[in-house]
């Protein structure tokens, strides 16, 4: 806080200084003084960041295969062709059998399962389902626990108690058990099933962000500038919207990509299960359990969903690190 | 005294958050479904029967009602009985005893090997240990704990098809007919128990080093410590007495809130290795709408991770004595 405070003093000694170097009409000067704005600073320390910034990149191919690699690629998830339980062409067996000419073969880059059903194709399909449940949880949660998490850090009292203990509540049980508890008569039989473990997993994993705005309006509403604004008359909508709000947005992005890491890796387990995803639709969790099932004899069929999961977890992870070194560089620099 | 009331001030507040969850876990498992969904199926079920199973399961009662017939039965160490007609406490406690030696043996190696490495690469910064740590826990923070249980699976029968000798078991938490107690059939299921462990154990990893790396890092940039090294107070005390017993306090915190999300890695690998734990009884649970096994079994898991946090405040207590 006394970082801040005098960051605070600093900021207002220079601008102070700036309008007295500068009178109206006065000399011109050598160089000139761009005023950036916090986003620019934040997106400059982002793009600065090389590992978060390759990461974003290979993100978005990913996602980009999973929203739209199912409408281009050939074959599609539900298509059985001739090929059936195909390696990979690019598989490198020892039986003596490999030859060069196969590596330009991408017929089925990933293989078939025993239905010739193109995996590469299914992992397209599961992707874009459980990439879809993690998207929309982490959006949704992110709503509630940054609005919950406002109004406990603002108003404080009963209100306040009554949200923390519903945090608590949340921590006793595992997410998983819960999860697939309430989630299995909705994704059972249906085809909108992502979207019911989406919203069950955004009513359960909210309480870490509420917990994080919480904290950040408790400290801000005492601030002196929050009294100058309430002293000039704005309502309390004004105070959390213009005043209060802006602080959290670091904090709070960096965690909905995290959540996004979350809600894939939680899904998987789910689908695994079978409490999550259910066929024929397919996710990455689904594909994991039946591919571990033919692990001894088809073993592509386990690997290549769970490289993609990793692939995404792992990026997903990478932006949301260099996210938090961007919005707040001084939490991982050390003092001397 | 000043210690024992507040541990008895702690078990006091972790009771209202029993009861809340109670009610929350039972409306819960009554939305289940219909438990009666297959007895519905078929169409020649008597109408009698269909009446007579209502009333048994107490399907025309308000949940209020329910709920107070559960509970009063539950306090008294009743947990009901199963779809099945076995009854819910053995059935779980066996269950629990199975999926408690993988979660207890994995969480003691976590807690150390975790903390070892957390400090390590601290008090060793942005050298080669840091730096193979926290790409080690990058990756094993991204690997979904069903996936990487399936490589282990395979690798374990690789080995064993490679050395001719079973070493690693990957099916089931025992053979299945053996005689004796545990203690005659340990080798047995300890070579049941090294996959399962090592999942849960690498996953659980990559989390705590990172968060005791980060506290460590935190105490030891501090004044105090600095203050303590410029008193000339020998380095090795000032590592484990003034920095790594304050260090300690947010990762035991860490270790308490996260048992919950043990079990559900737990869930997973059992279902991998295909153990007869918590992981299926909970399949079972939901996939059969049993309503009394999902409430015991919620109503377990709930009591253990309290009463975990509740050690957890209390190693706090010991740790810093200004909490008390």
């Amino acid at each position: 806080m006394a970082d801040l405070d005098a960051a605070h003093t600093q900021a207002a000694a220079a601008s102070e200084g700036m309008a007295m170097a500068t009178p109206p009409g006065g000399p011109e000067r050598e160089f000139t003084v761009v005023a950036k704005s916090q986003r620019r600073i934040v997106l400059t320390r982002f793009f600065h960041h090389r590992l978060a910034i390759a990461s974003l990149i290979v993100l978005l191919v990913l996602f980009f295969m999973a929203f739209f690699g199912g409408h281009i690629w050939h074959y599609t998830y539900k298509q059985e062709t001739p090929d059936n339980s195909v390696r990979p062409t690019w598989w490198p067996y020892f039986n003596g059998s490999f030859h060069w000419g196969q590596l330009t073969h991408w017929k089925h880059p990933m293989g078939t399962n025993e239905l010739g059903i193109d995996t590469f194709a299914q992992v397209l399909r599961g992707a874009q389902k459980s990439c879809l449940i993690a998207l929309m949880t982490a959006g949704l949660s992110t709503v509630i626990g940054t609005v919950l998490g406002a109004v406990a850090g603002y108003y404080r009292g009963w209100i306040d108690s009554l949200i923390m203990r519903l945090t608590d509540l949340f921590l006793v049980f595992p997410l998983v058990a819960i999860a697939g508890a309430i989630a299995y008569k909705f994704t059972v039989g249906s085809s909108n099933g992502w979207i019911s473990i989406a919203i069950i997993l955004a009513l359960l994993l909210w309480t870490s962000i509420c917990r994080i705005v919480r904290g950040v309006f408790l400290s801000l509403r005492e601030k002196e500038f929050v009294d100058a604004a309430r002293a000039l008359g704005a309502s309390d909508r004004r105070i959390i919207f213009r005043h209060l709000l802006p602080s959290v947005v670091g904090p709070v992005i960096v965690n909905a990509t995290l959540t996004v890491a979350l809600a894939i890796l939680t899904e998987t387990i789910l689908s695994f299960i079978g409490l999550g995803v259910q066929q024929p639709d397919t996710s990455l969790g689904l594909l994991i359990s039946l591919g571990d099932q033919a692990s001894q004899t088809r073993p592509w069929l386990f690997y290549f969903p769970g490289i993609f999961i990793i692939l995404i977890c792992l990026t997903v992870n990478f932006v949301g690190d260099g996210l938090r070194d961007a919005f707040d560089p001084g939490q991982t620099r050390v003092r001397a | 005294m000043d210690v024992a009331r507040f541990v008895l001030r702690r078990v006091l507040v972790s009771i209202p958050v029993l009861i809340v969850a109670s009610f929350l876990v039972f409306v819960i498992a009554v939305n289940m479904g219909n438990p009666l969904a297959n007895l519905l199926l078929n169409p020649k079920t008597p109408k009698s029967t269909i009446l007579a199973q209502r009333a048994r399961l107490h399907l025309d009662d308000n949940v209020f009602q329910r709920y107070g017939i559960w509970i009063s039965h539950f306090v008294r160490g009743d947990f009901g009985t199963t779809i099945g007609g076995s009854q819910v406490r053995a059935e779980l406690f066996q269950a629990l005893g199975v999926t408690l030696r993988m979660i207890a043996l994995a969480a003691l190696l976590s807690v150390v090997i975790g903390i070892l490495l957390g400090v390590v690469s601290a008090v060793r910064q942005y050298s080669f240990i840091d730096y193979s740590t926290t790409a080690f826990g990058f990756l094993f923070f991204s690997i979904p704990v069903v996936w990487l249980a399936g490589l282990l699976k395979i690798i374990g029968i690789k080995i064993n098809q490679a050395v001719h000798h079973t070493y690693f078991f990957t099916l089931g938490d025992q053979t299945p007919g053996l005689t004796g107690g545990f203690f005659s059939n340990m080798g047995n299921i300890l070579g049941h128990l090294y996959l399962p462990v090592i999942t849960l154990t690498l996953i659980q990893i990559a989390s705590w080093s990172r968060y005791q790396r980060a506290s460590m890092l935190d105490v030891l940039n501090s004044d105090y410590v600095r203050l303590a090294r410029a008193k000339g107070i020998s380095p090795t005390r000032v590592l484990f007495r003034h920095s790594l017993r304050n260090a300690l306090i947010p990762t035991v915190t860490i270790v308490a809130i996260d048992l919950a999300a043990f079990f559900s890695g737990a869930i997973g690998t059992e279902t991998v290795f295909g153990w007869r734990g918590m992981g299926l009884e909970l399949v079972n649970a939901v996939k059969r709408v049993d309503v009394n096994l999902l409430l015991g079994w919620l109503m377990i898991t709930a009591v253990i991770v309290i009463l975990f946090n509740l050690l957890a405040d209390i190693i706090y207590g010991v740790l810093d004595p200004r909490i008390r």
